[in-house]
C-alpha cells in the first residue's frame, strides 16, 4: 500500500465523510444505494487509510440493526475485511456480533455469517501464522475457537433445531479448518483455497504447537465422517451429500485423507438407509457416482484408484464411462504391476 | 401462475441437450412470467433432425439461431417448415443470440432443472468438477420426452416449479426435497435432486 501524502489522506477522509452522510441521509427503502455508498467509503478505507478504521468502527458495525438484510449483509462484509486488517484489536469485538447474526431471525443472514465466519477464520488463521507475538497469536486464537465451537454446536447437538441451508454451510465451514490445520500437498497445484496450511504454524509458539492444531482438524475430520456413518441420527440425504463433496473436495486439496474418505465412502454407499424415498436414494447415487467421477479423472494416485473404479461401478457406471473419464488407468494399473 | 411485477429472488436455468426444444420452451415461458431464467444444451454440440434420422444437422454451440434458420430454410425450406424446426429457430432467435452450452457458464445459479436423465448426469458431473465454492445449486430432474407437445406442457409444470421455490425462496434449502417429492407425486414423473456448490 503506497503511503499517501498529508493532503492526499485529507482528501480520502474528506471523501469517506461524504460518502458517509450520503448513505445516512437516504431515507428507508434505498438501502442498495445505500450499501453502495457505504461500501465505496469502506473501500476507501481499508484500502488507502486503514488507520481510520478504528474511527468508523462503530458506526459501521450499527448497519447490523437495520431490517434490511442486504444491510446486515454489509455490516458482515465490513467485520471480516476489516478483521482481516487488524484481528487482534477487532476480532474481540467482532466475534460475538458474527455469533449473534449466526442465531438472526432470517436464515439469509444466518447463513451470510457463516460465510462471513469462514472467511475471518480463514484471514485470521493466516494471520496467526505471521504473527511476530505470541500474546496476540494467542488472543486471535481464543476467537477462532469461539467460531469453531459454535458451529460445530450447529451440526452436532442442535442438528434437529438447525435449518438444512445453514448446516449445509456448517460443513463448508469445518471443510475449511480442516483445509487450514492440515498440511498441503507439494503435489497438489496450489490455489487460493489452500494456501493456507499447519505446515507453515510457527514453531516458537507454545499455545499451540503444530501437532496439536492437526490433531484439531483430525478430530472434525472424523466428526464428519462419523457424522455421515452414524446409524443414530436421521441425517437427510442432503446432508448426506454435503458432507460427501466436502469430504471429496478436500481429499482433491489434501490427498492424504483419500483412503479413509473413501473408506467411509464405500461405508455410505453400502448402507443407505431404507427410510429413504426412491428420489432420495437415486440422488444420492448419482451424487456419489458424479464425485467419484470427477476424482477418478484429476487423480494419479494408482493405490487408491481401483477401489474408486470398483466403486463405480458398483454405482452403475460402465466401462466405457470409466474409461472416458480415466482414459490412462489401465496404463497406471500396468505400471503397478 | 407468475412473479410478473416482483423481483426474482432466484436464478433458475433450464438445460436440455442442445438448448433448442425443451430448454428453449421453458426459458420462453418463465421469462414471460417475470422469472430470472437462463437455459442451456449440455451436449458436445447442438443437434438438429435432418433430412433422415442418419444425417442430423449438427452446429457448434456458437452458431447463432439466426444462422440455423437461414441454413435449415435454403437447405428445405419445406421441409423444416412442416417439421415445425423453422418455426422453433424463429421462436428461439427472438430470445437469444446463440445456444449455450452449461459447462462453459460459470453462472451460479439457485435451481437448474434438467430435461432428462442424461442432461442430469452431465450436469452434476460438471457441478462435482467445480463443487468448491459456497453457494448452493439445487440441480433438478424431470424427464420430458424430446417433442414440441410435451416441452409445451413440461414448461407449464416447471413453471409451477419455479413458483414454489420462489415463494420459499428464503427456506429454498429445506424445501425443496418437498417441493421436488410433491410434484414427483402429482405429475407421476421420476425426479432427481442433488444439491452442489458454485
Amino acid at each position: 500500500m503506497a503511503t499517501l501524502s498529508s493532503q492526499e489522506a485529507l482528501d480520502v477522509v474528506g471523501l469517506v465523510g461524504e460518502l458517509m452522510r450520503e448513505a445516512n441521509s437516504m431515507p428507508p427503502g434505498k438501502e442498495e444505494a445505500r450499501v453502495v455508498s457505504l461500501r465505496k467509503a469502506k473501500d476507501l478505507i481499508l484500502s488507502k487509510i486503514p488507520d481510520l478504521i478504528d474511527n468508523f468502527w462503530v458506526e459501521m458495525l450499527a448497519t447490523r440493526h437495520e431490517r434490511s438484510v442486504i444491510m446486515i449483509a454489509f455490516c458482515l462484509e465490513w467485520i471480516q475485511e476489516a478483521c482481516a486488517k487488524e484481528p487482534v484489536a477487532l476480532m474481540p469485538d467482532a466475534i460475538p456480533i458474527v455469533l449473534q447474526l449466526m442465531e438472526h431471525q432470517s436464515v439469509a443472514v444466518q447463513k451470510a455469517s457463516l460465510n462471513a465466519a469462514r472467511e475471518i477464520y480463514r484471514n485470521a488463521f493466516a494471520w496467526i501464522l505471521r504473527s511476530a507475538k505470541e500474546s496476540e497469536a494467542q488472543s486471535v486464537w481464543t476467537e477462532l475457537k469461539r467460531i469453531k465451537d459454535h458451529v460445530t454446536y450447529a451440526i452436532g447437538e442442535d442438528y434437529e433445531q438447525s435449518h438444512v441451508g445453514y448446516r449445509l454451510l456448517s460443513y463448508k465451514f469445518v471443510e475449511t479448518v480442516i483445509t487450514c490445520q492440515t498440511p498441503r500437498d507439494s503435489d497438489v497445484p496450489a490455489t487460493s483455497e489452500d494456501w493456507v496450511s499447519s505446515l507453515d504454524f510457527p514453531p516458537r509458539f507454545q499455545f499451540q504447537t503444530r501437532e496439536t492444531v492437526e490433531e484439531e482438524a483430525h478430530r472434525l475430520l472424523q466428526t464428519l465422517e462419523d457424522y455421515l456413518t452414524s446409524p443414530d441420527f436421521d441425517v437427510k440425504y442432503v446432508d448426506r451429500e454435503s458432507i460427501i463433496g466436502c469430504l471429496f473436495h478436500l481429499a482433491k486439496r489434501r490427498p492424504q485423507y483419500l483412503g479413509r474418505i473413501l473408506t467411509t465412502v464405500e461405508f455410505v454407499h453400502g448402507n443407505i438407509p431404507e427410510s429413504y424415498s426412491k428420489l432420495e436414494v437415486e440422488g444420492l447415487r448419482k451424487y456419489l457416482k458424479a464425485a467419484l467421477m470427477s476424482f477418478l479423472r484429476r487423480s494419479h494416485d494408482g493405490d487408491v484408484l481401483g477401489r474408486v473404479v470398483q466403486l463405480l461401478i458398483n454405482l452403475g457406471a460402465s466401462n466405457t464411462d470409466v474409461n472416458r473419464a480415466r482414459p490412462k488407468w489401465q496404463e497406471v494399473q500396468k505400471r503397478k504391476r | 401462475m407468475s412473479i410478473v411485477g416482483k423481483k426474482s429472488k432466484l436464478k433458475f436455468a433450464v438445460v436440455c441437450s442442445s438448448n433448442q426444444n425443451r430448454s428453449m420452451e421453458a426459458h420462453n415461458f418463465l421469462q414471460k412470467r417475470g422469472f430470472s431464467v437462463c437455459s442451456f444444451g449440455s451436449g458436445n454440440c447442438v443437434k438438429l433432425p435432418g433430412p433422415s434420422a442418419d444425417r442430423p444437422n449438427v452446429y457448434n454451440f456458437d452458431v447463432s439461431y439466426d444462422d440455423m434458420y437461414n441454413d435449415l430454410a435454403n437447405q428445405d425450406v419445406h421441409l423444416y417448415t412442416n417439421n415445425g424446426l423453422l418455426n422453433m429457430l424463429d421462436r428461439n432467435r427472438r430470445i437469444k443470440n446463440n445456444p449455450e452450452r452449461f459447462q462453459d457458464s460459470g453462472e451460479p445459479f439457485d435451481v437448474v432443472i434438467c430435461c432428462e436423465e442424461r442432461v442430469f448426469d452431465q450436469v452434476i458431473e460438471h457441478l462435482a468438477d467445480l463443487n468448491s465454492g459456497y453457494h448452493p445449486v439445487h440441480v433438478i430432474n424431470m424427464d420430458i420426452p424430446d417433442n414440441h407437445d410435451d416441452a409445451t406442457t413440461a414448461a407449464f409444470i416447471i413453471c409451477e416449479l419455479c413458483q414454489k421455490f420462489e415463494e420459499e425462496a428464503e427456506h429454498l434449502d429445506d424445501m425443496v426435497s418437498d417441493i421436488v417429492t410433491d410434484f414427483e407425486d402429482r405429475y407421476k414423473r421420476n425426479m432427481l435432486h442433488c444439491i452442489f456448490y458454485m
